[in-house]
């Protein structure tokens, strides 16, 4: 089924590709086609035409005096959800840097084009929106900062100084835990405009993945977020073991499946108190970390240690579990399991926390679709779209587990909760089903096979608890690899949460803004470039003590 | 004439140190609802060294911190009026306490309490204190502010008419605007005889010191803290001084009107048992606080308004039947 669709689209584009070539993502090969830049736009369209098609990322890297590659990635969905994923890869040199954008088409687009255009230098032509996206929006003046521009084109540029019905929310605010900086236009208590402002994390971490070794990066994207840091590694070691063409053993599938499940369960229960805090809701914001509690232990046992966690491995898993800790294990998720159904009972009669979740940040079908949902976001608007399902990794596909994708056709807050909570249960389901597995299966829990350096790229993409998070590598043969992009699934629902602030009232703000989860250490991890030299520079620690 | 200045000195002191106590009781019973342990009564041992033996005044230090920091003016704001406003709310909280109704009474503070209509004295007050905060909020030229007070004057409107109706439905039902002489009055606990004008009193609370599920004019999630965004330092340490002494008056007032004052029996355990209802008053307001999560204020505009006439005319029609049969 795959296979045809695919066929057809490539019959429909080839008289436009140069050439084709595969890369791994997960257990799936995707073709990467490499056309000329002119043509970038035309075949987009012609993928973005089918009805079940998105785009996952857009990543740019510099190859020195080679100039620029652009690769847009695109996942397509057949009858059955199974995704499938197409690529378009397109080189041009560095005196020539413009290319058509692709956000003049799709939203999607739109933060990452703003992103490469920041990092790379590379110019978007017809990009409705130019203005920085980590950078402060005047930096270094209004014209190099693209506000002028963006001004003619009527895009919402924020006037200074600020006149008295826009509301600063950030950043720092009570609300917002994360340096994000949300301004609302407001006309009494409606919501008339919203702009969201990231950038006030940089770290760096894409660029520090450059220049260390396969071995280091795993400690390095650990770090990226704490809240779903196995994610992250799972992610990044599925880029390496594509890369380089290494499967793990079963064991060791069940041990990670069962490290995601489990953050999961701890990171949905924190934002189902956080979600609670934002509308007043102190004590059900206690409880429910007491509960979190609890799968936080089970991390421990998994892995010994509570953030950290540095459960995956290349080809493996780090630590093995007994049979003793397994029944330990399974008896604790009875107890989680009792007490998230007292959860989810408060919540389902409370009747205030009801109506303050009900029918505000409304997020249609179609509106998902068209600026990117991801995650729990877009299957609460009622989008079967999982990658666990659609792009089984690790245990996931159906000769491991059996499990069921939680959507809602709610599109509200609510819908955003009640997915979240039900999406709790499916995850004990999967970590009992993981445990009851590990008891019979025997075995090593690394592969015994060697990795061998090679000249390729590798993806690698799980489904952490706010969406998908993509890892993209490219090695050129050496021990470090040549480029890391990482996509993360805060970087897509970020994005959306101007649209679905607009219409409703200060009140409801934070909680819409809550709802999509947003995770701002995972939305600012890159580094900052000088623009106007063009150069990067390094600054070591020692100079960082002198200035001080 | 000098030691009747040093008893008043010394029952407001002594005052404000027992409302200090109210809230740590208030804070208490919110961290154990929560499944917190909130602060400590008595401090483990190994601790004692460095954080004391009790943390019961933890309450005091916070705002007494606040003395210590600096005070920011906002460029735009109405310096004077945003000055003054907080530091007339205060002597007004002051000024309220020794009209308030003790069982064991000084022949000095008889002087007051023989004042015929103090009730009305003690209803404007706590009024006035609401109003000259929002007054001063309004000379802060902050957007979090304006919001904050636009939230908190339509909630206020209508918890006034429940607090007022609440008070005359009870000096309709004793005849009488003196605080003394409704206390000494009552036989049965003005409670028992009409729970409305209790339950509109309480509800008077719930907005006036933003208690969920009515905190919306305080709500720091949504705006920050609204009224007080721009205060800091002295003057905040005076609001948040006021506001604690407030607390305190509301839950011994609740007690002195409708609870006879805890004069059950004879006088040395009156003033125990006063102290001891107010305390039980104040956990209930704990508990409800912490049953809600917080309405939007659109649905409080909706729903705390009918709650207010509902049980402000029941409680004003209840008082006018018992005049009517009962004299």
């Amino acid at each position: 089924m795959i296979e045809n669709s695919m066929k057809n689209i490539l019959e429909d584009l080839s008289n436009l590709i140069i050439e084709t070539h595969d890369i791994k993502i997960n257990k799936q090969l995707a073709k990467i086609l490499s056309i000329d830049k002119e043509k970038l736009i035309e075949i987009a369209k012609r993928i973005l035409k089918n009805s079940n098609s998105r785009l996952v990322h857009e990543i740019a890297i510099d190859l020195g005096i080679d100039g620029f590659k652009i690769i847009q990635l695109y996942e397509l969905f057949n009858s059955e959800g199974k995704a499938y994923h197409i690529g378009i890869e397109s080189y041009f040199p560095r005196e020539e840097s413009k290319i058509p954008s692709l956000a003049a088409i799709t939203y999607q687009a739109n933060w990452a084009e703003r992103e490469i255009m920041e990092l790379l230098g590379i110019e978007f032509e017809g990009h409705p929106d130019k203005r920085h996206l980590f950078l402060p929006y005047e930096w270094p003046n209004e014209t190099e900062a693209g506000l002028e521009e963006a001004k003619k084109i009527g895009f919402n540029v924020f006037p200074k100084p600020e006149p008295p019905n826009i509301l600063p929310i950030g950043p720092y605010h009570p609300a917002l835990l994360e340096g994000v900086f949300l301004r609302l236009k407001v006309d009494g208590e409606t919501i008339i405009d919203a702009d969201l402002k990231p950038g006030f994390n940089h770290r760096g971490i894409m660029k520090l993945g450059e220049e260390r070794s396969y071995w280091r990066n795993l400690y390095l994207f650990e770090r990226v977020c704490g809240i779903c840091s196995a994610d992250h590694t799972n992610a990044y070691v599925l880029a390496v073991e594509n890369l380089f063409n290494i499967e793990p053993p079963d064991r060791a599938k069940y041990i990670r499946t069962l490290g995601i499940e489990l953050e999961r369960i701890a990171s949905h229960l924190l934002w189902l108190g956080v979600a609670a805090d934002l509308i007043g809701f102190k004590t059900f914001f206690m409880w429910c970390w007491k509960e979190r509690e609890k799968a936080i232990d089970l991390l421990e046992r998994l892995s010994g240690n509570r953030v950290t966690k540095g459960i995956a491995r290349f080809g493996g898993a780090k630590r093995d579990l007994g049979k003793e800790e397994i029944e330990k294990m399974i008896e604790k998720l009875k107890d989680i399991e009792k007490s998230v159904k007292n959860l989810l009972d408060i919540a389902y009669n409370n009747s205030i926390l009801r109506k303050r979740t009900e029918d505000i940040g409304i997020l249609d079908f179609q509106n998902a679709i068209e600026y990117g949902a991801v995650g729990p976001v877009a299957r609460a608007s009622n989008w079967k779209i999982d990658v666990r399902h659609d792009c089984p990794f690790d245990a996931y596909s159906q000769e491991y587990t059996t499990w069921d994708v939680i959507v809602d056709n709610g599109k509200d807050v609510w819908a955003r909760v009640i997915v979240r909570i039900k999406e709790i249960f499916v995850s004990i389901d999967i970590c009992n089903q993981c445990l009851n597995a590990l008891k019979n299966i025997k075995g090593e829990i690394v592969t015994s096979e060697k990795i061998e350096l090679r000249k390729g790229e590798g993806i690698g993409k799980v489904e952490a608890p706010r969406g998908e998070l993509i890892y993209y590598l490219m090695s050129n043969g050496e021990p470090i690899p040549y480029a890391v992009r990482i996509r993360t699934p805060s970087y897509r629902n970020n994005a959306i949460v101007p649209f679905i602030l607009k219409g409703y009232r200060i009140s409801d703000a934070p909680i819409i803004y809550g709802s999509v989860d947003p995770c701002m250490s995972c939305t600012d991890r890159v580094q900052i470039i000088d623009i106007k030299s063009g150069e990067k520079k390094i600054i070591s620690l020692n100079d960082l003590i002198k200035r001080r | 004439m000098i030691i009747e200045i040093i008893y008043f000195i010394s029952l407001i002191i002594f005052n404000i140190f027992l409302s200090f106590i109210f809230l740590f009781l208030f804070r208490k019973i919110n961290a154990k609802f929560q499944g917190r342990k909130g602060l400590l009564l008595i401090v483990p041992k190994d601790l004692r060294k460095t954080i004391g033996s009790t943390k019961i005044m933890q309450q005091f230090y916070d705002i007494l911190k606040l003395f210590y920091k600096q005070t920011i003016i906002p460029k735009n704001s109405h310096k004077k009026i945003f000055i003054i406003s907080p530091i007339i709310s205060f002597i007004l909280s002051i000024i309220i306490i020794p009209f308030l109704y003790f069982p064991i009474i000084n022949d000095a503070q008889q002087k007051f309490l023989f004042i015929p209509f103090d009730l009305l004295i003690i209803t404007y007050a706590i009024i006035l204190i609401h109003i000259f905060w929002n007054i001063g909020a309004y000379a802060s030229a902050s957007p979090w502010a304006y919001i904050g007070i636009e939230r908190s004057e339509k909630l206020n409107f209508f918890a006034q008419i429940s607090f007022i109706s609440s008070i005359f439905s009870i000096a309709i039902l004793s005849n009488s605007l003196s605080l003394k002489e409704i206390v000494i009055k009552q036989d049965i606990p003005y409670i028992l005889l009409n729970p409305f004008s209790a339950i509109s009193f309480i509800l008077f609370i719930l907005v006036n010191f933003n208690l969920k599920p009515f905190d919306v004019s305080e709500i720091e999630v949504e705006i920050v803290s609204g009224p007080f965004t721009e205060y800091s330092g002295k003057l905040l340490g005076l609001i948040e001084l006021t506001k604690t002494i407030l607390f305190y008056i509301n839950s011994i007032l609740f007690i002195n009107i409708f609870l006879k004052s805890g004069e059950f029996f004879s006088s040395i355990i009156n003033l125990f048992l006063l102290l001891i209802f107010a305390g039980i008053f104040v956990i209930i307001l704990s508990i409800i606080n912490n049953i809600f999560p917080s309405y939007r204020i659109d649905q409080a505009l909706k729903i705390y308004p009918i709650l207010v006439i509902i049980f402000s005319s029941l409680s004003l029609m209840l008082s006018f039947i018992y005049k009517i049969f009962f004299g």
